[in-house]
């Protein structure tokens, strides 16, 4: 072949120059590309035990890696009396159990991570105080669908405990988290700083609202002040988004811990795969929260995954994975916890399958009454986290009826303000919507 | 100046941004020790470590979602699809979210992301080694969408795709790697994402082009001079946003435009040209606008006979021209 060669330059390139070309290298690329490199094998922790065997801390990975040692933070269940978690294959402990076992070059020994501890009767009353507000606005939002005011809103009862439980764990866990939730993560976005009124905005669609302009649906936007990011109306886009974030925090050298969360249905999903297998080969510090309510939209969990419990599935990527009560705080924070720390000191992701219930539709254009039992939400009813947490609050001695129904007054007021607050707001104005396109649009 | 390929140029401009900027890194498939199946990360990991130099499985929705976040954290990622074919995994991350994430999020987040890719075909690539993506992002507000032609430019437009605050798709054509070769600065310089170049000065018509066809139609313009018709040849370089200015300029001194790409022409990069033209120089024209570009097929062909039959070739442009010219 005639090896003359294309001459371009700048600013007028001659034409003279296109002779032929040299062979492209397509051949030599195409010889190439198919012998990726074996990812790095890791030991699993799922792959062998049984409940309350320490699942996970002995399993061999053929590279002579150390023997694992015990967690100098794990802690089980039983010792807690918190009577947690359904977990089997990886309990609850083995999160924590393979924590410690890491090479010891990148394992901090525990400092700084908050060992020790746990929920007090103060975060309790915090958290049943934010349920209530919670489930007040959920309530209210819903009517406010009904009398045409709310578009469209997407529930969070069932899934508050699971919810208040993560941010708990991350706060107290890792200072510096981020969260990358989904839509039906009222009670997480209000834990982290979202106020009633702000959501309602969004509701609404009001000027002002603060996650997106009210440009998207309620609850969708960013808000980094808040630690939160929740873009995207496609299921399970995020869950790469989290990993990118958590790789970033590692390229820098920090030392926090990102919470992915997602429903059951989004587990189909192929970005939900990519990430974790992503980050388990990095080792990166994220947390798949999984809230499992059973159902998407219509489709019941047995028409979406073969495995009985999805948690399982983390065998697959070589992380720990656990599946807990999730309307239970208690059960849920240690579950959360235990993952956020081994995550914060450089164990890597796991999953943290919680087991919730939706009771209301998918969101308020569905009807469930197509595809679901009543006596089926009745029975989820007696599940529901708001009353599980007065129960336990009061078996504590820590609420009175009186104060209950104080708190009650207290969120149904803030709530009440909000709603006058977010109907007095004008919508936004149209004259700004074709900004913040680009930088060059803004 | 150094004489570079173009992909020696793609791989300087990465190369000194990584040096200049500590949260430029690249990540894609084979990109570490293998250097990149082109090579264009060459020795990278040598120089930057593999933390900065990243090699990803096989699957790029996570390419580019990773990458996505990434960038949402504050760094500055440089994602490779090993080849355009391979992009189309990519499409829910980057146009369904990188592209919406600056809007979506009112202004408050931004996505620095390169997303580099190789395309176009005339290298007995086939189907699925020989496609033209452009159209597809081009269409979507919020991207950027870059195809230089020369050494020059890939050099100057990637290293300002790089530092740019959105999602970019730099277009790469294959076939221009090794076979294009031209002058280029030692010294830092940055070409602006949006402008045209006129690559060569004419009066009697402007071929309005961009990637291998560009040179195509370099070549053919020399061709026609001989013929005593004196063409004007129009680098777009950058798919999105368009430079409306520069076109505009050309066709007015000009009145009469070609359009040449060798992605299909239904609802391409042409037809966005040809619109613009009709719209805002119809009185500066002497004749319909007029585009060449691939045939209404899927994709282009293996076999040398059918690939030949589906570029646009210097002599298929040449023709093309003296149709235009004689209007």
């Amino acid at each position: 072949m005639d090896e003359r060669e294309l001459q371009a330059r700048r600013p007028d390139a001659p034409a003279d120059a296109l002779a032929s070309m040299e062979e492209p290298a397509l051949a030599e690329a195409l010889g190439s590309a198919d012998s990726p490199g074996e990812p790095a094998r890791r030991p699993s922790p799922i792959g062998r035990g049984s409940e309350g065997e320490g699942a996970g801390a002995d399993v061999a990975d053929g590279e002579g890696e150390p023997a694992r040692q015990p967690s100098p933070y794990g802690r089980g269940s039983e010792n807690e009396g918190m009577g947690t978690a359904s977990v089997s294959g990886a309990s609850a402990e083995a999160v924590g159990e393979d924590a410690g076992a890491e090479d010891g070059d990148d394992v901090d020994e525990g400092e700084g991570f908050g060992v020790g501890e746990e929920l007090t009767l103060e975060d309790l009353l915090d958290m049943y105080a934010t349920m209530l507000l919670v489930r007040t606005l959920d309530e209210r939002v819903w009517a406010m669908n009904r009398q045409g005011k709310a578009a469209i809103v997407a529930s969070s009862q069932g899934h508050e405990a699971a919810q208040l439980a993560s941010v708990w764990a991350l706060r107290k866990n890792a200072p510096d988290f981020f969260c990358f939730p989904y839509y039906r993560d009222l009670a997480l976005t209000t834990a982290l700083g979202l106020t009633p009124l702000e959501s309602l905005l969004g509701f609404l669609a009001k000027a002002g609202e603060p996650l997106s302009g009210a440009r998207q649906f309620p609850q969708h936007g960013a808000a980094p002040e808040l630690r939160f990011i929740n873009h995207s109306n496609v299921i399970g886009t995020h869950a790469p988004h989290a990993v990118g974030w958590a790789l970033g925090v590692k390229m820098r050298g920090e030392n926090t811990v990102v919470g992915c969360f997602f429903g059951d249905g989004t587990t189909s999903q192929g970005d939900v795969h990519e990430a974790m297998n992503f980050a388990s080969i990095h080792k990166l510090p994220v947390v798949f929260f999984v809230e499992n309510n059973k159902y998407a939209i219509s489709v019941p969990v047995s028409r979406q995954m073969a495995v009985e419990r999805y948690a399982i599935r983390a065998a697959g990527y070589a992380m720990p994975g656990v599946t807990v009560d999730g309307t239970d705080v208690r059960a849920a924070y240690l579950a959360a916890t235990d993952a956020v720390r081994l995550a914060a000191m450089g164990g890597g992701p796991s999953v943290v399958e919680f087991d919730v219930e939706r009771y209301l539709p998918h969101t308020s254009d569905d009807d469930d009454t197509v595809y679901r039992d009543r006596a089926e939400i009745e029975e989820a009813r007696k599940r529901d986290p708001l009353e599980k947490l007065r129960g336990l609050l009061t078996a504590a001695g820590a609420l009175t009826e009186e104060r209950d129904a104080e708190m009650r007054r207290a969120a149904r007021a803030e709530v009440d303000a909000a709603t006058d607050a977010a109907e007095a707001a004008p919508f936004p104005d149209a004259a700004d919507f074709l900004l913040h396109v680009t930088a060059e649009a803004r | 100046m150094a004489v570079l390929t173009v992909i020696e140029a793609v791989r300087e401009a990465m190369r000194e941004e990584m040096r200049r900027d500590p949260s430029a890194f690249v990540m894609g498939e084979d990109v570490g020790k293998r250097g990149g199946v082109f090579l264009a990360t060459k020795d990278f990991i040598e120089e930057f470590g593999e933390a900065r130099v990243l090699d990803t499985p096989l699957a790029e929705s996570s390419i580019a979602g990773v990458a996505v976040g990434a960038a949402l954290y504050g760094l500055r990622p440089i994602a490779e699809a090993q080849f355009a074919d391979f992009i189309w995994p990519t499409v829910n991350q980057i146009i369904g979210e990188a592209a919406r994430i600056r809007y979506g999020s009112n202004g408050k987040l931004h996505v620095p992301l390169t997303l580099r890719s190789p395309y176009g075909g005339h290298v007995r690539g086939g189907l699925y080694h020989s496609q033209s993506v452009e159209a597809y992002f081009a269409h979507t507000p919020g991207l950027k969408v870059v195809a230089p032609a020369t050494p020059y430019d890939a050099k100057g437009l990637l290293k300002a795709a790089i530092r740019d605050d959105d999602p970019v798709v730099f277009l790469e054509h294959k076939r221009t790697y090794r076979s294009v070769r031209g002058e280029v600065p030692d010294e830092d310089y940055v070409e602006p994402i949006g402008s045209a170049d006129v690559k060569r000065e004419g009066r009697d018509l402007s071929v309005i082009s961009y990637g291998l066809t560009l040179h195509y139609a370099l070549q053919a313009a020399e061709e026609l001079e001989g013929e005593g018709v004196s063409v004007e040849v129009v680098d777009l370089r950058t798919l999105r946003p368009l430079d409306e200015a520069a076109i505009l300029a050309s066709v007015r001194k000009t009145s009469k435009a070609l359009i040449v790409h060798e992605d299909n022409a239904a609802v391409s990069v042409g037809s966005e040209v040809s619109a613009l033209i009709a719209e805002h120089a119809f009185e500066d024209l002497d004749a319909p606008v007029m585009r060449l570009a691939g045939p209404e097929v899927p994709a282009m062909p293996f076999a040398p006979t059918l690939e030949a039959a589906y570029m646009p070739t210097a002599d298929k442009i040449a023709a093309k021209i003296r149709e235009l010219a004689a209007y």
